[in-house]
């Protein structure tokens, strides 16, 4: 199986065939140790020379060998090399798997140019299909989490459908909420890391750095990671590969409620007395007790099983009508709201290959049932990646994909979102959740939808009873998902033709036209019911007043490339040039309107049906560069490598003055264990590299690539709206923007080493590298008390250094047994704001809240690591004590800085347990040390009393909740305000938690990132189709039980998992860590 | 074979070439569409318009104003109500509104365009200034000149104000006043408004300037004597009565959604003490079933300013008729919301009488049309003989005069804690002191107030942005108050 599998790395192989003086043809067969088959694709060359050829589907080879030719050199990625002496005509081989074969591995940069291990001098790190598919991950960047050294990836919960992952390479910078790196299919540049099937993929190359991202000029600053999709493959006759899975993904991480306190803002039931004119039937409620249902809190009475009203008691027509029920604990209602979510995910593919051409073509197909009720993806791939030489010269190429998507429900977890929103932050801990399914789409006669959240009952009123059972803020959870829907459409379309012209061995042209067509459409609908429905549920959220909204969009990114290349050996030396231009261009559009302020029909979903004048949106935006680049390297016996890059850039979106940018980089490697050769039979790859890039940057900021318009600005827009019917209105632009504009300049050097032990049995990479980020163009803020806000100029300085490790090896390996293990550890050593303005007097700059700016949010602020959580806090005295007023209140300090939202340790560890061949055990685990978030939920949810802690003991063993006097109370420690004694004080709970709120002390809803954990395991079996004797029709097979995000092994918060936190800030409401278990069945034919 | 090989080499380079032959030409590609580079004057005046009546309505000046002066109280989540701290950021109304009446003046379109432009920036300034206390003014909005301008002390900005206001209502002429959605343009409204902003302005300086000779009674005459006259009709008022649809009244909005306001008790009792009909009006009923959408059901019951959260949700749960700020009807989306009223106007003459500023005005000039214009401005019937004499129109006691004030502003928040501090010094809801001094209105801190000690908050303090942004002029400001950037601390006028 694994040799099947890793055949397709063979066609990584290009063998150079120089024409020299022939004497003799040697034959042979390469065979793999482990079961004796032949290996197709295996590399054998001449040793000392640059002659090879590649062993066919049946593992035989034959080549011509100069009389200077002693040693064959056979070697496969996976197997390793061996040397055989020439003996006679015939050399047979047989290999043996090892580790991957470091020097070997070849890197994939811009323009799909490759180089070794050997010769290439940036850090970059190589994950095969296998390693990057040990468990089938939804998209790339999950992936890649753990695997890579220098990489923190950034999940979702599986409840987000479609929500965008984020990686970071090497720390952040910039002054925002930090820029990932891009994403590179087949030398196409991707926005983002959608949209890619996963099957499709050979290998994906991580690029580091400056240098490393020189070649690929301003969108490579912040690193790329490569992919290259898989190719028909030569000599095997049709294959036939079908990948099937399922995945059923369950709520795991939610946060710690508290589960003695019901609802409701008064901490005692209410008797419920008959009153003329309230329902008839209510009278068998009269006498008995209800809780506050009408506010949203939980400091409602102790739950100990009493008799009370619950709320759905009061609405007619249902076994509950009018009965009383026991007040209990409900431990599991948030969770119970999650279902268990599907995703089946499979893919066809279909793929041969001759001398001439080679075709691939796969069809993927994903269906994915969310977490919560309601809501689905649908998603089609489609892949077509063929090239057929024309002739000895000419070889056209092209490598299409289309995906087309459809997501179907309103996902949402920003704050007050009527599931995660309500669940975290306002929420009665009594409700059942099983009764409130059973009532899902309950409805009054008068047509009002059933809610948990309606008014008390004294309040009723029979000339308005609407007023009473509509939901105070919130809604039956099932019936609004029911009643909101929210469907996206997205279509795309990407890939390439190439035309190349071989001219000789040594010199070829490519020209390339790449293309990059995204369409979608997407329509959002609230239900008109919803206003009637509800009292202040149109507050927070004013769709529900009835709602229509629709949007196209239209993006188009195109580049014409001219390549050519060179490559040339000299004697002891070898030349690889390439050089060529990148033309590209992006067109973007968009049209969206809305209705406002309701439906005048209701449910009639149409822009016309408006109540207030529907708003409309227009966006056209348009960005070219022009680029001319070239990257070579010389190389001295395959031995010592010099390479440089230098490409220059002219942009569309920077001031004519200072359009053209030259990024560059240049570096060195040297293999120095082939000094050692002779002495050293353990040392089988020894390697120094060094490198320095720098990177000069466009105006781009967040998805936009380069910056449209930010230059000059935007001018004067005109609103719509008129007044009525005719005055115009028009506002003054808050920035200004700087004639001298420019991009920043990001400069990285780096230094590493790479080892290779016993033949490849244990490998180790580091790295070291720094860097910093200057002239960062921004908007600097200003005292908006001169007119503007701020102005876009260049400012600032950002530093960074780190170092990462990679270890690879395989500690064990006997008869029937071995393992294999991948370690990857990187310190963030430094990254930090230097400077932000010392000109405009600028020491912070705010980026981002959490919905809600009283508590801590995400700012740069100068001299501090980048990131900061940073804003209100508890006021301290120099030693940190906390400083209370004799309220025994802590005080506000607005400016704390509770550290950055960066780790500083990240790693991984990739464990792989072969038991007699057929059974493998991947155990994948990565986690992160340090780095900062703050949650809303948490700060709303104690507020609300939902949370663990404010039902929690006290330091004298009662509850918090208790009276001061009777031993309860939160207790505060620290120093008085006026006179800097020690003070300590007993705080009622419910007044402490609200006078976080009140005295804006946000302290306790500040987290930290740091986790570890499980995030893949699948056992594997491959199917013995041979001893089954269906080796004719299956070539083969196997079958895999998997999981993701099996485990938090550790977690400082156990409230959230810190690996899927919804906003560099932190989170406001959202969704859920989950837990997967799969499986998946390959089978090739 | 191989010339057809070279034709196509040749083709690509030249492709490659002609490629890059001019690659820093791009045209227009970088031109966003969708917008012009020179404003049009009259859409930046229109859209200040719409903006401004928030001032007088929920804009955190007026709508923490009008918790602080127990206009309203918070009803099911207070916070402004117990006086949490009210770090506020004023910077986004300069880059604002304040910025867009300064790139009219910039523009210089027409005198009048200048002189609207200017008056309404000193509108907004005295909000700022009477909220916060010490802001930028002579150096604000000055753009690049001075991107940290200093903070002016509040004297200095009044007299700045003022000195803006009298050369604006000297500039009105017969040029062209165009997207002026609040008078249409008409000049000898915009005398009146500019001169009634005078009185009030001036008036505002009253505890600090006492003397019938300084400087703010001075101000206040001349603002009287000036020929273009003050606001003495509801005709005139400085108001705007929307269109609906997109720009609706902001108490409207309001309550469109959420209800997180109550009229507060203290209103609904000085209502009752006095027989007021515009009790009728002031508070609507929350169990009105057309609350919202413009009943006419009245309330009395008003909330109890001040309480804890318990106390504030068990009560409106226990009143279900408790009363919302005006009565539905008269917060549509087409009602007329009054920034400045004929009503606010006269009783500021009233009040200089009272504090014997030496106008030539009478009583029963300004005291009596005063209450009656605030009945009119409601739509209520004149108010009785019984009442006027109830209210001592011949000879009012201060607190007689303060209560109208402060009865015929409602539901300005602004101005009702304006009127509030200027007439007490302690803010420990005590009767004590001189006429400025005597808490006329009798207003006391709120029971389930969280702030240490519990007082009524006299001012807004800096945010932190501020300190970030402008720091050293930030802090040399705070330095300025006595007790520092603190909500306890007060104004210079208020000193």
């Amino acid at each position: 199986m694994k040799k099947l599998l890793l055949v397709s790395l063979c066609f990584l192989w290009l063998g150079i065939a120089h024409v020299f003086a022939q004497s003799r043809t040697v034959t042979g067969t390469v065979i793999a140790k482990e079961d004796g088959g032949p290996i197709p694709g295996v590399s054998v060359k001449v040793k000392g020379t640059a002659l090879g050829v590649i062993t066919g589907a049946d593992g035989k080879y034959s080549i011509k060998v100069p009389e200077t030719g002693k040693v064959l050199v056979f070697g496969f990625i996976g197997y390793g090399t061996i040397e055989k002496a020439i003996t006679g005509s015939t050399v047979n081989a047989t290999l043996e798997v090892s580790s991957k074969a470091l020097a070997e591995v070849e890197v994939t940069s811009a323009f799909g140019i490759k180089t070794t291990q050997r010769s290439n001098s940036n850090s970059a790190q190589v994950v095969s299909s296998e390693e990057l598919n040990t468990v089938r991950q939804p998209n790339i960047n999950n992936a890649l989490a753990g695997k890579v050294a220098g990489i923190q990836v950034r999940s979702q919960s599986a409840g987000d459908l479609d929500r965008q992952t984020e990686v970071r390479l090497r720390g952040a910078t910039g002054f925002g909420s930090g820029n990932g790196a891009i994403y590179v299919v087949d030398g196409t540049i991707l926005p983002n890391s959608n949209d890619i099937n996963l099957d499709d993929i050979e290998d994906v190359s991580v690029l580091q750095g400056a240098a490393a991202g020189a070649l690929f000029g301003s969108q490579g600053v912040n690193g790329a990671i490569v992919m290259t999709t898989k190719k028909g493959k030569k000599g095997d006759g049709l294959n036939v590969d079908l990948n099937l899975g399922a995945k059923f993904d369950m709520a795991y991480i939610l946060p710690n409620y508290q589960n003695t306190y019901s609802g409701g803002n008064n901490p005692d039931l209410t008797q419920y007395v008959w009153k003329a004119g309230d329902p008839t039937a209510w009278q068998a409620l009269s006498g008995k007790y209800y809780p506050d249902y009408s506010d949203d809190s939980s400091w409602g009475p102790k739950m100990v099983g009493q008799e009370y009203i619950p709320w759905y008691a009061y609405y007619p027509g249902t076994q509950y009508s009018y009965k009383t029920a026991s007040l209990t604990p409900n431990p599991n209602n948030a969770r119970d709201f999650y279902q268990t979510g599907v995703n089946y995910d499979n893919t066809l593919a279909v793929s041969k290959a001759s001398d001439d051409y080679n075709i691939r073509f796969s069809f993927g197909n994903q269906i994915v049932k969310g977490i919560v009720p309601d809501q689905d993806l649908r998603k089609t791939t489609l892949n077509l990646n063929t090239s057929i030489n024309l002739n000895k010269h000419f070889t056209l190429a092209a490598n299409i994909s289309y995906l087309t998507q459809k997501q179907d429900g309103l996902v949402n977890d920003a704050y007050s979102n009527q599931t995660s929103g309500s669940f975290n932050q306002w929420f009665h801990r009594d409700l059942d959740m099983g009764i409130m399914k059973e009532l899902r789409g309950l409805r009054t006669p008068s047509g009002v939808y059933a809610s948990w959240n309606h008014a008390d009952p004294n309040t009723y009123d029979p000339s308005n009873p609407n007023a009473f059972y509509a939901g105070n803020y919130w809604y039956n959870f099932y019936t609004y998902q029911d009643l909101v829907s929210q469907v996206n459409n997205r279509d795309r379309l990407y890939g390439n033709v190439s035309l190349a012209y071989k001219v000789n061995n040594d010199l070829s042209f490519k020209v390339t036209y790449r293309k990059q067509q995204a369409t979608s459409y997407g329509t959002t609908t609230f239900a008109s019911e919803l206003a009637s429905s509800g009292v202040q549920t149109t507050g927070n959220e004013t769709r529900n007043k009835g709602y229509y909204g629709t949007y196209n969009t239209y993006s188009n990114r195109e580049n014409y490339e001219f390549l050519a290349t060179y490559n040339k050996t000299i004697k002891d030396f070898t030349v690889n040039v390439n050089a060529g231009s990148d033309s590209f261009s992006y067109n973007y559009a968009d049209m969206s309107a809305n209705t406002n302020n309701g439906l005048s029909i209701p449910d009639l979903f149409t822009v016309n049906n408006s109540v207030d004048a529907p708003t409309f949106g227009n966006t056209r935006q348009k960005e070219k560069y022009n680029a001319l680049f070239a990257t070579g390297s010389i190389g001295y016996k395959n031995m010592l490598t010099l390479n440089g890059t230098i490409r220059n850039d002219w942009f569309s979106t920077l001031p004519t003055s200072g359009a053209s940018v030259l990024s560059k980089s240049i570096g060195l490697s040297f293999v120095f264990s082939d000094l050692l050769k002779s002495q050293s039979s353990w040392l089988t790859l020894g390697k120094l590299r060094a490198t320095y890039g720098q990177v000069p940057q466009a105006l781009g900021q967040g998805t936009d690539p380069f910056g449209f318009a930010r230059y000059p600005g935007s001018g004067y827009s005109v609103s719509a709206q008129k007044y009525s019917g005719s005055n115009l209105l028009m506002q003054t632009s808050d920035t200004y923007v700087d004639p001298s504009i420019h991009g920043a300049v990001t400069t990285e050097k780096e230094i590493g080493a790479d080892f290779s032990f016993l033949n490849d049995r244990i490998q180790l990479t580091t790295t070291y590298w720094d860097g910093s980020t200057v002239d960062l163009p921004g908007s600097v803020t200003v005292n908006a008390a001169s007119g503007f806000t701020s102005i876009l100029t260049n400012f600032g300085k950002i530093t960074k250094k780190g170092i990462d490790f990679v270890l690879a090896g395989t500690p064990v390996k006997i008869k029937n047994f071995s393992w294999t293990i991948t370690a990857t550890y990187s310190n963030l050593l430094r990254d930090y704001v230097d400077e932000i303005s010392n000109k405009y007097g600028i020491g912070t700059i705010t980026v981002g809240f959490n919905a809600y700016s009283q508590i801590p949010g995400l700012y740069q602020v100068q001299g501090m690591p980048w990131g900061q959580i940073y804003g209100n806090g508890i006021a301290r005295n120099a030693n940190g004590d906390a400083i209370l007023n004799s309220s025994g209140f802590y005080t506000n300090n607005p400016k704390t800085a509770f550290g950055s939202a960066l780790p500083k340790h990240t790693g991984g560890v990739q464990n792989s347990f072969t038991v007699f061949k057929d059974f493998t055990l991947n155990v994948n685990i990565d986690g992160q040390v340090g780095g900062k978030f703050s949650s809303l939920s948490d700060f709303w949810g104690s507020y609300s009393g939902l949370t663990a802690r404010t039902a929690a003991l006290n330091d004298k063993g009662i509850p918090v909740r208790d009276p001061v006097a009777n031993g309860g109370g939160v207790h505060t420690v620290g120093v008085d305000a006026t006179t800097g004694k020690p003070v300590s004080y007993y705080v009622d709970a419910y007044t402490y938690y609200q006078n976080n709120y009140n005295n804006k002390t946000g302290d306790e809803f500040v987290y930290d990132l740091t986790f570890i954990k499980l995030r893949e395991a699948g056992l594997s079996y491959r199917i013995p189709v041979k001893k089954l004797g269906i080796a004719k029709y299956v070539r083969n097979a196997s079958f895999q039980i998997e999981g993701t995000d099996l485990l938090l092994i550790y977690a400082k918060t156990k409230d959230f998992d810190p690996s899927q936190i919804s906003a560099v800030s932190g989170e406001s409401g959202q969704l859920p860590g989950t837990r997967g278990i799969g499986f998946n069945l390959k089978v090739g034919f | 074979m191989k010339k057809i090989f070279l034709y196509t080499l040749s083709t690509v380079l030249i492709w490659g070439v002609a490629g890059c032959k001019k690659p820093s030409d791009f045209g227009n590609t970088n031109v966003d569409p969708a917008g012009i580079s020179v404003p049009v004057p009259s859409a930046l005046l229109t859209n200040v318009e719409l903006t401004l009546p928030l001032y007088a309505s929920t804009q955190v000046e007026a709508l923490n104003g009008a918790q602080y002066s127990q206009y309203y109280a918070e009803t099911q989540y207070p916070a402004v109500s117990l006086y949490s701290l009210p770090q506020i950021a004023f910077i986004g109304e300069y880059s604002g509104i304040l910025y867009d009446l300064q790139n009219i003046i910039n523009l210089n379109p027409s005198n009048n365009m200048v002189a609207a432009a200017t008056v309404l920036q000193q509108y907004i300034f005295w909000h700022i200034t009477d909220a916060w206390g010490d802001v930028p003014y002579s150096q604000a909005l000055k753009g690049l000149a001075y991107i940290s301008p200093a903070y002016d002390t509040q004297q200095s900005i009044y007299t700045g104000m003022l000195a803006s206001l009298t050369s604006a209502a000297a500039k009105f002429d017969a040029s062209s006043l165009s997207g002026d959605v609040i008078y249409g343009g008409d000049v000898t409204k915009w005398k009146k408004f500019t001169n009634s902003l005078r009185l009030l302005i001036s008036l505002q300086l009253s505890k600090k300037m006492p003397t019938a000779t300084d400087f703010a009674a001075t101000q206040f005459k001349a603002a009287l004597a000036d020929a273009g006259g003050t606001i003495t009709s509801n005709a005139d008022n400085f108001a705007i009565t929307y269109p609906s649809g997109t720009y609706k009244d902001p108490l409207f909005n309001l309550y469109d959604g959420r209800s997180d306001y109550a009229e507060s008790k203290t209103m609904t009792d000085l209502l009752a003490s006095l027989g007021d009909a515009r009790a009728t009006i002031y508070g609507g009923a929350f169990n009105d079933p057309n609350n919202v959408t413009g009943g006419t059901v009245s309330s009395n019951t008003g909330l109890p300013p001040g309480g804890d959260r318990t106390s504030t949700v068990i009560f409106t749960t226990a009143n279900p008729n408790w009363a919302m700020v005006l009565r539905a009807d008269k917060r549509t989306p087409t009602s007329t919301l009054t920034m400045i009223s004929a009503s606010e106007s006269l009783l500021a003459r009233a009040q200089a009488i009272s504090i014997g500023w030496g106008t030539t005005d009478t009583y029963a000039g300004t005291y009596g049309p005063g209450i009656v214009q605030s009945f009119e401005q409601w739509g209520l019937a004149d108010p009785t003989p019984s009442y006027l004499a109830g209210v001592g129109v011949a000879a009012p006691t201060f607190q007689q005069l303060i209560q109208q004030r402060y009865l015929a502003s409602y539901p300005d928040g602004f101005m009702g804690w304006d009127i509030y501090r200027l007439t007490t010094t302690s803010r420990d809801g005590l009767n004590t002191g001189t006429t400025f001094a005597n808490n006329p209105l009798n207003i006391k801190p709120g029971t389930g107030a969280t702030n240490n000690p519990k007082l009524i908050v006299s001012r807004f303090t800096y945010t932190a942005a501020e300190y970030s942004t402008n720091g050293a002029n930030a802090t040399a400001a705070a330095a300025r108050y006595t007790g520092g950037d603190k909500q306890d601390s007060r104004v210079w006028w208020d000193q």
